[in-house]
């Protein structure tokens, strides 16, 4: 233990940076806006604000928002992990000519910004009919680069062993994906669903392209409620971000030994 | 049809508003740049012919007088009010519709007015614009390009649904002059709608025992307050990276950021570069440091900073902030030399976009009401948001006296107003104001000298401009 109290010290020091927007986002959606925006800051609100929660939830209809982003972000997640997982083995694991070449150019499309996309993908999802439902909020995220080259890096470490084994035992190629790949990736599966859904929570400028009216709006356009030309409501939006975020916390306070190891395996470094 | 009613029975002899120069505030970052670069390549149409506005047909006729709201008509008006202003602009839409039961007005906020306008440009290029958009002016010559936009000027001249004379001489005229577009023949492709200016403004707690007893009304002053303040140990000059800003000072030095024609930046001219002499010495002596977002602000508030150069709409925050009114004061900003006091018009328009006949027509009556002298009056004296109203009447309304009386730091910024000039809206001038931003940063960060500054501002202009 002693030998580990530099470690352990400096550890907690960066504990406790992590953890301290956190707790700053909460103390002050319990200050006034007065406190909230003056200087010197306080580490603890003055006088508590309770009701700053309510009236946070009632400057936008966050109810049908927080339904919008479940529905989004689950349905992002899901099909990502099907198109991830099965690109993803189909690269680790099976052979074709110029896959190579594929993958690289896969690859190279992490290059292109969004706003690139902006004006040809809304222009295409227009003609299908899509704007303002929720296959515009989906299907243009239904793939993702990064999760196949996550999941294949993940499935390059499965020794070709066990590929021989299930051979012999009788599996093809979708039943060695099935029943050994993807429980063996589990951690990898669980890192793209975590990593897959909170961008589909946190989404904002794609949302607002898409849709049209309200009942089709998600969680972080709620939070522009706050803000006007000059005028920020802190202590109000800090509520709105707390509420905004349990659920993305929670999520991943019980997913992070998953998160952690997939990471780890798949040999991806911050 | 109670307001078609209506509108007949006021109209006179049309008047043809003035073709004047026009100005604007832009605001763009490099995103949007390459947003508009990408929809030009794509394929915009180029500046439009609008079919039924295009001007008087062959018989003298107005056009738009031949169009009537016969059937119901839905209009879709995408803008950026959020909160209590959006509230407020909601019951006033729905007070509109109450009165006009034929025409549906839907609202659509994108929060900011870059992603209005990247929505905006997409919505274009996919054959879908709304009928009615919030847009700078220079936002509204690109739709103008791509042949999305109508001007105002056959329904501002109807006979059966324009505007009288002295209504139309009844806007505040430096607002009205931003919406005429000089590149495109005098056409007015805007109609005011949020509209602010550029202050100064000064935590006065701070100003008073340092000796002076009123904010500085030239550079020279502001230098020698700054001063002051640094050598007692304070902050002077919280500076937002806004090229706004640096426009009103080459304003108050007596200068155009731009030459008449659009076609070449003035930054090597006296003005401008006594602008960025005057920066550099703000960034050299330390007399200004950088903020990020709105926190000016709350320096400001908070006795951090002496002095903030900012849009009058943050007048209610500020209000807000300061427990009276003698803590802190709102003033032009400082004049270098100006043969006439001047500061920079903030604010957006509204315009209507390509549709049919009648949804534009709609769209023109809806703003029409929306800058009637009682209902500007509400809309821009509140302080949900911080807005002039846009008629000089406005300011007669019994509300407005009530409104003006409690808050007198907003009717000096309404004061300040009239000395107001708008800046460029030439093609390339968006990218020039990145420029400047950047010379803002080196200069205040000390990272940059003037003449750096001048070389690379008409350099990188030159190049802006041309292309």
């Amino acid at each position: 233990m002693g030998g580990n109290l530099p470690l352990h010290l400096v550890l907690s020091v960066g504990g406790v940076l992590m953890l301290f927007p956190f707790y700053w986002m909460i103390v002050t959606s319990f200050k006034g806006l007065d406190e909230a925006s003056g200087l010197p800051p306080t580490l603890w609100p003055a006088s508590w604000q309770w009701d700053n929660y309510i009236r946070a939830w009632q400057a936008a209809p966050f109810g049908r928002y927080f339904v919008n982003t479940l529905i989004v972000a689950g349905g992002q997640t899901l099909a990502v992990l099907v198109t991830s997982t099965l690109a993803a083995y189909t690269f680790a694991r099976v052979g074709f000519r110029g896959k190579n070449v594929v993958f690289i150019i896969f690859l190279g499309t992490l290059m292109i910004p969004l706003e690139v996309l902006l004006v040809p993908d809304f222009i295409i999802l227009k003609y299908l009919g899509w704007y303002d439902t929720y296959l515009a909020l989906i299907v243009p995220f239904s793939a993702s680069v990064f999760a196949i080259f996550l999941l294949r890096q993940f499935f390059l470490s499965i020794p070709n062993e066990l590929w021989d084994a299930a051979q012999i035992d009788g599996c093809g190629r979708l039943g060695f994906l099935w029943r050994v790949a993807v429980p063996l990736a589990k951690p990898a599966l669980v890192t793209v669903g975590l990593l897959t859904f909170h961008a589909g929570w946190n989404s904002l400028l794609w949302p607002l392209i898409v849709t049209g009216s309200t009942d089709m709006r998600v969680l972080q356009v709620g939070l522009t409620a706050f803000q006007s030309d000059a005028r920020v409501q802190y202590h109000l939006w800090m509520a709105a971000a707390t509420f905004t975020i349990a659920p993305m916390l929670v999520i991943f306070l019980f997913a992070q030994r998953y998160f952690i190891e997939g990471v780890a395996r798949a040999g991806i470094r911050g | 049809m109670r307001l078609l009613s209506a509108v007949r029975g006021e109209l006179v002899e049309p008047q043809r508003t003035p073709a004047l120069s026009s100005f604007d505030k832009l605001r763009t970052n490099g995103p949007i740049a390459l947003i508009a670069a990408l929809f030009v390549v794509a394929g915009c149409t180029g500046p439009g012919a609008p079919a039924s506005t295009s001007g008087a047909n062959q018989s003298g006729a107005n056009p738009v007088d031949a169009v009537e709201i016969t059937r119901p008509v839905a209009l879709e008006f995408w803008h950026r009010q959020v909160g209590a202003s959006e509230a407020l602009q909601q019951q006033l839409i729905d007070e509109f519709m109450a009165a006009n039961s034929n025409i549906r007005i839907n609202p659509q906020s994108l929060g900011n007015y870059d992603t209005l306008y990247q929505k905006t440009m997409a919505a274009i290029q996919a054959g879908s614009p709304p009928d009615m958009v919030a847009a700078y002016e220079t936002y509204a010559s690109d739709y103008y390009e791509a042949g999305a936009l109508i001007p105002f000027d056959d329904y501002v001249r109807s006979p059966k649904y324009g505007l009288l004379p002295q209504e139309v001489a009844d806007y505040i005229p430096s607002y009205m002059e931003a919406t005429h577009f000089s590149q495109y023949g005098g056409k007015q492709l805007t109609f005011p709608y949020t509209k602010s200016d550029l202050v100064l403004f000064t935590n006065m707690d701070l100003l008073r025992p340092l000796g002076f007893q009123k904010p500085a009304a030239t550079w020279d002053e502001f230098l020698t307050h700054c001063r002051a303040a640094v050598r007692s140990g304070r902050q002077c000059y919280a500076a937002a990276i806004d090229p706004s800003a640096f426009d009103g000072v080459v304003f108050s030095y007596g200068g155009e950021v731009i030459s008449p024609d659009g076609k070449k930046a003035l930054f090597d001219q006296p003005p401008g570069i006594k602008t960025l002499q005057l920066y550099e010495t703000l960034g050299k002596e330390k007399l200004a440091y950088q903020i990020q977002g709105i926190d000016d602000q709350n320096d400001l508030v908070a006795g951090r900073a002496l002095y903030m150069m900012r849009s009058s709409t943050s007048v209610p925050f500020l209000a807000s902030g300061f427990s009276d009114n003698s803590k802190w004061e709102v003033s032009i900003i400082p004049q270098g030399g100006s043969p006439k006091p001047v500061t920079v018009l903030y604010g957006a328009n509204i315009s209507i976009m390509k549709s049919t006949p009648e949804k534009q027509l709609a769209a023109w009556l809806f703003i029409k009401w929306l800058t009637r002298p009682d209902v500007t009056a509400r809309w821009g004296l509140d302080t949900s948001n911080g807005y002039f109203p846009v008629r000089q009447s406005a300011l007669g309304q019994a509300t407005a006296a009530t409104f003006l009386d409690s808050n007198p730091r907003f009717k000096q910024a309404l004061e300040v107003s009239r000395s107001g000039k708008v800046e460029p809206s030439a093609r390339g001038w968006n990218e020039v104001r990145n420029y400047i931003a950047d010379a803002m940063t080196g200069l205040i960060t000390g990272k940059m000298t003037a003449d750096q500054a001048q070389q690379m501002l008409m350099q990188k202009s030159a190049q802006a401009l041309a292309s």
